[in-house]
């Protein structure tokens, strides 16, 4: 599976759809704080802008995010990924990849757009130190035919971040 | 000779199936006639008992012959009632047969095993497992299937529940049910193991046979060839799963087995399929072959499938009535929305009770985001978040997960079934529209829809009241009605027994219950004017009623009570009371709250005694309207106001300036209040960091829409509320019962406002003109000196209500005027007029800290122009001497 296959994915199911849908009306109702939503007329990829919370390290700095939806979304998680120039974070890539258990294998059907938002958040907030990870250049390389990151089997081994 | 003729017998009934499967145990060949089938398996009994001619098979001969014809009789006597019946006759012709069919005890294990295992061997071990599936209980070597991932990781834990692979594949896709098995499961084989530590090559090529029959069969469009892999002892029992680079040939034509990249492990959330080999097989002999590089144990196996559709699948799910007891399905209701039973807490929480008389649950479905239309579970699941069934099957057709979005625990489709509560909710709900996606849920399982609108309540028509769990109306032996129309002197009956949980002290405001568990509010016979009987639902009331006490402020009359104003008292006195931190918390706007018009306290008193927020306002008419719109707001916002008389000493003098801008006063104020004590708090994180979610903007002073907020927010003001638990009792500020508050706070902030907000039972407590002067006819004489019943209040659950709360309990001196709690909305409503008139006099001076609530939002009142309510802010000029004004404005356009 190429970026190629990642891209030119496969249009949305009917139940992703309508369920993209109500996330989106309800997004618009009550966004998470935060959180922007760039209003595209595309429902398959949304790109949100995100600002980094108030006394963290990050504050006051803008990143976009990119969240692209599988045809069998919500079974499926999201691709998600910041957009360059991606946020300095142990977790985070320099090609955006994010090292995020809930967008891979903790992954519920339960979560929403505005829940991984969040978290996504979450885990900039609590960052103490902004560095990329120590495997950055050797993953970036990795990943340089453009591989989605839903394809990178994560090791999930820091709670703290 | 007995046995060969039993058996004999007993083979008469055996299809073609049987028969071969007798054979393929006793390793023959299967080809031939059904009479040469039958031959051969007799010829074994008799040759067995003759010469030992199976040199090969060993012990394998006559008995393990006998004891195969007769499981298997034994099979088709339990599936088959006409097999049954036939058989019957059978046993009743030959005593020896019954005795073999029936006198079997279930528990000789070496002896009537039926050993099927991928190593390919049926020879019994020492260390065997028993697939856990009633209809399979085949038996395996533990060794060949519970395996470690890693060679070097030693054996595994032998699970307490086991399913072979068959029974784990049949599951992994119900929607594919296997017909035949022409390859039974077999092992791959590692060739070499690599020394530099890379993967082994796993290799295996076998061959299997169909038959013209199956040929027929796959004729038919639903039916087809599947080549399937499994994991042995994969964390995921379910799945199918490939190991990496895997290589399938069938007759020499490759198929690709899998679509990820063959260097990519299968996540826990990743599901394999089988593909589907029909074009690539024949009749007859066909050779399957499969490669891979993978250092795990994988069995490898052909079975002929069959397409089930969509409703035969949902067909396969337990009717609502025999998936699970009703009462099961109510109890874990209960407990999900109660909590566990007060005596049941050891813990050091067990003094904190949970006060909350309802909570919301959203019925939408979390796979589709619409509400639920068969509201579906795994059975083994403990919360009680259901999804849409159909919904839930439909995408698992695809994804073959079969995992509970809610806790993500991996089941199959054998669990599912319809959950008896929710399901009877959703279809009394199916025709409500589909933005109506919310109940509220009592601790005993009665239920509402939950309304946001006057439109949406006129809607759900009688769904709006609440229902008894198995979906009939509560009977309200007092009937109130919930319209504006008010039958003066009706006295709401009160029954003063508080049954039920949470009985604590003052978790009860404002409310009483009566026999049937419903909180009335009793009307209070000096009230005049007062609108008829209403019936609050006790979740919005007990929640929703804010205690506040008011400030008199009647002009002039400032001064009266100059002790306590000087003193620095607030108001509020509890004897034991103290402050709710966790409301407290929850009310304050985390980041700066203060600053905006809303603060409110909540205060929890040992006593009971609720202080009610009065208005400040005499000036005007709009004293009347504000007080209505104040209680309203109360209500709606539920901001209790309270401290402890500890708290007097954290708060500075200074904090009560005089302000005639009684909003900036407020709003200084109170952050001096907190500001002051925080050291004592000692750091204790009151106030999230902004981190507060939704639920925080609640109030925020111009929030668009707190209310919806808080209710999408509840798990975070829960998170945010201050544990109860730390050591607050030194704080001066926090009252030895949390609890109360704390129910307060969790429930009453976050999901009742709204509710209460449309309720047009509130309406009736508001005034509905500023000059309602018949009103306000004797305040005092409603009052009930809160000293005097303090005790009292608390037992029968009263709630006081004071106006200009001088702390009479602490010797405030008779200033204190407290209404029992189930008149306590509308006393204080009705002794909030007085303010104007005057009465509130001695009052007036003795609040020093005014807590001002303006609810401008959602409810009838809002059609007033939010300024005229003196608790909107700062608009009001007046001179105030100290006071404290905190204000919650839940103004929600």
């Amino acid at each position: 599976m190429t970026s190629s296959s990642a891209t030119a994915r496969k249009a949305l199911s009917k139940i992703a759809c309508n369920r993209l849908q109500k996330e989106l009306v309800e997004w618009q109702v009550n966004p998470p704080a935060g959180f922007k939503h760039k209003v595209t007329d595309n429902l398959q990829r949304w790109v949100i802008e995100v600002i980094g919370a108030p006394g963290t390290l990050y504050a006051n700095d803008t990143y976009q995010l990119q969240v692209d939806f599988p045809e069998h979304y919500p079974m499926e998680a999201p691709q998600v990924i910041f957009l360059h120039p991606a946020p300095l974070h142990p977790h985070i890539y320099s090609n955006g990849h994010i090292c995020l258990d809930i967008l891979y294998d903790s992954w519920s059907p339960a979560m929403t757009v505005s829940s991984v938002c969040i978290s996504i958040l979450s885990m900039l907030s609590s960052s103490t130190v902004k560095q990329r990870p120590e495997d950055n250049d050797r993953y970036v390389k990795n990943c340089r035919n453009g591989r989605s990151p839903k394809e990178t089997r994560w090791w999930f081994h820091d709670d703290k971040v | 000779m007995d046995l060969v003729n039993s058996c004999k017998e007993k083979l008469a009934y055996f299809r073609i199936k049987e028969l071969k499967d007798v054979l393929t145990q006793l390793g023959l060949s299967k080809q031939g006639k059904k009479q040469d089938l039958v031959d051969r398996i007799l010829n074994v009994l008799l040759d067995a008992q003759g010469s030992k001619a199976w040199p090969k098979r060993g012990v394998v001969g006559r008995d393990e012959a006998v004891k195969l014809v007769d499981d298997i009789y034994r099979k088709m006597q339990v599936s088959g009632t006409d097999l049954a019946s036939k058989a019957q006759c059978v046993l009743d012709s030959s005593n020896s047969n019954t005795k073999l069919v029936k006198g079997e005890p279930e528990d000789s294990f070496p002896s009537n095993t039926k050993v099927r295992c991928p190593c390919g061997s049926t020879l019994e071990t020492e260390s065997m497992i028993k697939c856990e599936d009633p209809r399979c209980q085949v038996w395996q070597h533990i060794g060949c299937v519970i395996v470690a991932d890693k060679p070097m990781e030693g054996s595994p834990q032998v699970p307490e529940v086991f399913y072979c692979e068959i029974c784990r594949l049949s599951r992994a896709d119900p929607f594919w049910t296997a017909m035949a098995h022409p390859l039974s499961p077999v092992k791959l084989a590692t060739t070499n193991i690599p020394t530099d530590g890379t993967n082994p090559v796993q290799n295996i090529e076998k061959s299997f046979h169909l038959t013209r029959a199956d040929k027929d069969l796959l004729n038919k469009p639903e039916i087809d060839v599947q080549a399937w892999c499994m994991l042995l002892h994969d964390k995921v029992p379910f799945r199918m799963q490939w190991p990496q680079y895997a290589d399938l040939q069938v007759n020499g034509v490759p198929v690709r087995a899998i679509n990820r990249p063959g260097s990519q492990l299968l996540g826990a959330n990743g599901r394999d399929d089988g593909p589907i080999i029909t074009p690539c097989t024949k009749d007859g002999i066909n050779k399957i072959s499969l490669s891979g590089c993978d250092a795990r144990s994988f069995c490898l196996g052909v079975r002929i499938v069959k397409r089930r559709t969509l409703q035969q699948i949902l067909g396969l799910i337990p009717k609502e009535s025999d998936g699970e007891h009703f009462e099961d399905a109510l109890a874990r209701v209960c407990r999900c929305v109660g909590g566990g039973a007060p005596t049941d807490g050891a813990d050091s929480d067990s003094d904190l009770e949970v006060v909350a008389d309802s909570i919301t649950v959203n019925l939408r479905c979390p796979m589709s985001g619409s509400r639920m239309k068969v509201a579906g579970r795994f059975k083994p699941c403990v919360h009680m978040g259901c999804f849409d069934l159909d919904v839930f099957v439909e995408l698992n057709q695809r994804s073959r997960k079969w995992q509970c979005p809610i806790c993500l625990k991996n089941y199959s489709l054998d669990s599912i079934i319809v959950d008896p509560y929710f399901n009877r909710v959703t279809t009394k709900m199916r025709h409500c529209g589909e933005d109506i996606t919310e109940i509220e849920v009592k601790p005993n399982g009665s239920w509402r829809v939950k309304t946001k609108t006057e439109a949406e309540r006129r809607e759900v028509g009688e769904l709006a009241q609440w229902h008894n769990p198995d979906g009939t109306l509560c009977s309200i032996p007092n009937e109130v009605v919930q319209s504006e129309v008010v039958e003066t002197g009706k006295q709401v009956k009160q029954e003063g027994n508080s049954e039920g949980h949470g009985t604590i002290n003052g978790l009860k405001l404002g409310l009483r219950k009566n026999r049937d568990g419903l909180w009335v509010v009793s009307k209070h016979e000096g009230m005049n004017g007062s609108s008829g009987n209403k019936r609050l639902q006790p979740e919005n009331f007990g929640q929703k009623v804010i205690p506040m006490t008011s400030s008199g402020t009647g002009s002039g009359h400032e001064g009266e009570d100059p002790s306590v104003n000087q003193d620095g008292n607030l108001d509020f006195n509890n004897n034991s009371g103290g402050m709710e931190l966790d409301s407290l918390a929850l009310n304050i706007d985390p980041t700066f709250g203060f600053g905006a018009q809303h603060i409110s306290a909540p205060v929890a008193r040992d006593a009971a005694e609720i202080i009610v927020l009065s208005d400040t306002d005499d000036d005007d008419n709009d004293i009347l309207v504000s007080s209505g719109t104040g209680f309203n707001n109360n209500q709606n916002d539920v901001g209790v106001a309270g401290f402890s008389e500890a708290a007097r000493s954290g708060i500075p003098e200074p904090s009560y300036p005089e302000d005639p801008n009684l909003v900036t006063a407020a709003g200084t104020s109170c952050l001096g209040l907190f500001n002051e004590n925080d050291d004592e708090y000692g750091g204790l994180p009151l106030w999230p960091p902004s981190q507060g979610g939704p639920g925080f903007q609640l109030f925020s002073s111009d929030v668009s829409d707190p209310l919806g907020d808080l209710q999408h927010g509840p798990t975070s003001i829960n998170g945010y509320s201050l544990g109860p638990d730390t050591d607050m009792g030194h704080v001066n500020l926090v009252p030895p019962d949390t609890s109360v508050g704390r129910s307060d706070g969790n429930d009453g902030l976050v999901d009742n406002p709204l509710a209460f907000e449309e309720d047009p039972s509130l309406q009736l407590f508001l005034p509905t003109r500023p000059s309602d002067s018949s009103m306000h006819s004797n305040v005092r004489d409603h009052q009930v000196d809160v000293s005097s019943n303090n005790g009292g209040l608390r037992s029968e659950d009263w709630i006081s209500l004071r106006l200009g709360g001088s702390a009479a309990t602490t010797g405030g001196g008779g200033h204190v005027e407290s209404v029992p709690l189930a008149n306590g909305s509308l006393t204080s409503r009705q002794s909030m007029p007085p303010n104007r008139d005057g009465t509130m006099d001695s009052l007036a001076d003795t609040a020093s800290l005014l807590l001002g609530m303006n609810g401008g939002g959602r409810s009838e009142k809002a059609s007033r122009p939010r300024t005229e309510s003196p608790f909107s802010f700062p608009r009001q000029k007046r001179s105030v001497r100290q006071r404290l004004y905190l204000s919650i404005d839940t103004d929600s356009e």
